[in-house]
């Protein structure tokens, strides 16, 4: 079976942001693993058929992990940028240089992995669209309801790799 | 040009730093504005909870920098309860903080600010990267780099519980001690950070110092500003990232303040636009002048460079050659050039390997006692680090519980704010002429802001990681000629 990597990432502590992480606990709870702590990101647990992060971040040191991996879906959290709630969007690697060092995307990591690893997983990014992005941990129920959707579609990804 | 400027309030929501440029009827900039919505909520949030969770609590500000907020604030309570910590605590707070500058400033060299000097700033973005560096120096540095940032961050990751997210500090000590079996692991991170650290300086050497062309542009005047400094000290005056005092130097280099970081309002104050949601601090007792540079200006720069300029040397011995050899270079003291800052950046980083290194020698580092139990009733507290991005204030009061009722931060990005809003608007003065407008131009004004190496999250207290920035060009009646975004 394909090893599969699910990394949720964004600020917990800002509502909606956290919906990436939202997602990965209620994914390790369909596939029976036990619910990351709100202080945990998960690099201990890896070794399952499905492993799962939960980041606030994403860095370039990412790259290793997800070297590793067969799938990578990424996670996270919307302002509106596009019109879905749900956006579930293939992504390749491509580095381009960000204005600053606290804005680390998916597809520079991908690049990251592709060009030091010479791993080139097939990886996703899906992107929930988020309201309330102030201080707190309980995400809006617009934003909920579309998690829970996230989540089903991630599962028959999962199926279906 | 425009006569009307507005900003979106929806904005706030997409988290964007924006740049907008004005030109004139004959296509050169008129103004240039760099904006940032700000939601200054963290503060009002913290109000009520017990102080004692500060350091774990303002981590959460920012996920690239959160042991600068958990020092500072660990320091600020430190200062609430009255409590001195024992030796061994201050030291390994110091180790953990070198690690994490360590860390921190090679992701912003080696993955912003190099591409630009060893790929070239006018190179088209697919290769102004870190894999367009790696084609011209070699697969291995990348490797050096990730290790050197694994390592430290291991260090962190072992006293800290968490590299993002540590629990370390505590008022009055630390939560945990170091073995010897961890000294000697870490002594062979120190001693391999310092050999880096004189590797990447060597780089910079050979790929920038050596090329005329980008001597030129770091000493232009497109990409200068005479303004005051400010930095941490020790007792000697040598930069130190964990403790000591705030000192303030003029354009000419001379002290004009040197205070407690209980002190800091005495000197700070913060100027308001009503075109941007971010303030701007400045220096009291020079007063708020605008956004121009000089003596008269009460506008002062932080982060490495400005560090170094307060300073009167690095108090390691070959981080002190280091800034000697920068300062004969750049034509003397204090050096005004914002790319400087990438140099700058360098020094600290052998300077905190160094550092690292005496630590370790340190046989205290190793004791159990950690910590000294507070017994004061807490009332006010303010803690002071230098963090990458500059001096960084928390201030609290609480009542007589230790339950917080006012929080103020005062972080790096946002006293760096004016300079960053006038070097953004100085680079595109000197850059776009005639409406003429290529992407490698719009990347040398972004090389103005990128040499801070803002933190957007901290300045703003806002949206943490989702931070593109966008740039838009207007001509003379308000029509958009150009827009980019990151």
């Amino acid at each position: 079976m394909p090893r599969a990597l699910v990394i949720g990432y964004g600020n917990p502590s800002r509502r909606d942001d956290g919906v990436g992480h939202y997602v990965v606990n209620a994914l390790r709870q369909r596939l029976g693993q036990i619910p990351l702590g709100a202080e945990e990101e998960g690099f201990d647990k890896l070794g399952q058929d499905v492993d799962t992060l939960c980041l606030q971040q994403l860095i370039p040191e990412l790259a290793e992990t997800v070297a590793g991996y067969d799938l990578v879906i990424f996670v996270d959290a919307h302002t509106g940028a596009y019109p879905e709630d749900l956006k579930v969007a293939r992504l390749q690697p491509d580095y381009r240089p960000t204005p600053t060092s606290h804005y680390f995307k998916p597809e520079m990591v991908l690049a990251l992995a592709k060009a030091l690893h010479g791993s080139e997983p097939q990886a996703l990014a899906i992107s929930i669209r988020g309201y309330d992005f102030n201080f707190g941990t309980e995400l809006s129920p617009e934003t909920r309801r579309h998690a829970d959707l996230a989540v089903e579609r991630i599962l028959r990804i999962l199926e279906g790799a | 040009m425009a006569q009307r400027i507005t900003i979106d309030p929806i904005t706030r929501l997409e988290g964007h730093g924006k740049i907008e440029i004005f030109l004139n009827e004959a296509g050169d900039v008129e103004r240039a504005f760099w904006q940032v919505p700000e939601l200054r909520g963290f503060e009002k949030f913290c109000e009520g909870r017990p102080a004692e969770e500060m350091p774990r609590i303002t981590t959460r500000i920012c996920g690239v920098c959160p042991t600068a907020h958990h020092t500072a604030s660990t320091k600020a309570v430190d200062d609430l309860w009255k409590v001195e910590p024992p030796r061994t605590a201050k030291l390994l707070r110091e180790l953990v903080y070198g690690a994490f500058m360590i860390e921190d400033h090679y992701i912003h060299f080696f993955f912003l600010g190099a591409p630009d000097f060893v790929v070239g700033p006018q190179a088209p973005a697919a290769q102004r990267n870190i894999l367009g560096v790696m084609a011209k120096v070699g697969l291995e540095i990348a490797g050096q780099i990730i290790r050197v940032r694994k390592e430290c961050r291991e260090i962190i990751q072992t006293l800290g519980g968490k590299v993002v997210h540590p629990v370390f500090g505590l008022p009055g000590g630390v939560s945990r001690g170091m073995s010897e079996e961890e000294r000697e692991k870490f002594m062979e991170t120190a001693k391999f950070a310092v050999e880096f650290a004189q590797f990447a300086l060597q780089l910079f050497d050979d790929v920038v110092l050596k090329n005329k062309e980008y001597v030129d542009l770091i000493l232009s005047d497109t990409y200068s500003h005479r303004t005051y400094y400010m930095g941490l000290v020790d007792e000697n005056n040598k930069v130190n990232f964990y403790e000591g005092k705030v000192r303030v130097v003029d354009p000419e280099g001379k002290e004009v303040a040197k205070f407690d970081a209980r002190e800091y309002a005495d000197h700070i104050a913060e100027h308001i636009e009503p075109w941007s949601f971010v303030s701007f601090p400045y220096l009291k007792d020079v007063g708020w002048k605008g956004f121009v540079d000089g003596a008269d200006s009460g506008v002062y720069r932080v982060a490495p460079l400005a560090r170094l300029n307060a300073a009167d040397g690095m108090a390691t011995p070959l981080a002190q050659e280091a800034y000697e050899r920068m300062y004969e270079v750049l034509g003397g003291k204090p050096v005004h050039s914002t790319l400087a800052f990438h140099w700058a950046r360098l020094i600290e980083c052998l300077y905190a390997a160094e550092r690292m290194v005496e630590l370790l020698e340190d046989p205290e580092i190793t004791s159990d006692h950690i910590r000294n139990i507070p017994t004061e009733t807490p009332e006010e507290g303010v803690g002071v680090v230098e963090a990458p991005r500059g001096t960084l204030f928390h201030h609290y009061k609480t009542d007589e519980r230790g339950i917080l009722t006012e929080v103020n931060l005062i972080v790096a990005t946002n006293q760096n704010a004016a300079p960053i809003a006038m070097s953004i608007e100085k680079a595109a003065k000197g850059l776009i002429k005639g409406g003429k407008v290529s992407d490698g131009l719009l990347n040398m004004i972004e090389m103005a802001f990128r040499a801070y190496d803002p933190c957007l999250a901290c300045a703003t207290h806002s949206f943490p990681g989702q931070m593109p920035l966008e740039v838009t060009i207007y001509d003379h009646q308000g029509n958009v000629l150009r827009r980019l975004s990151r």
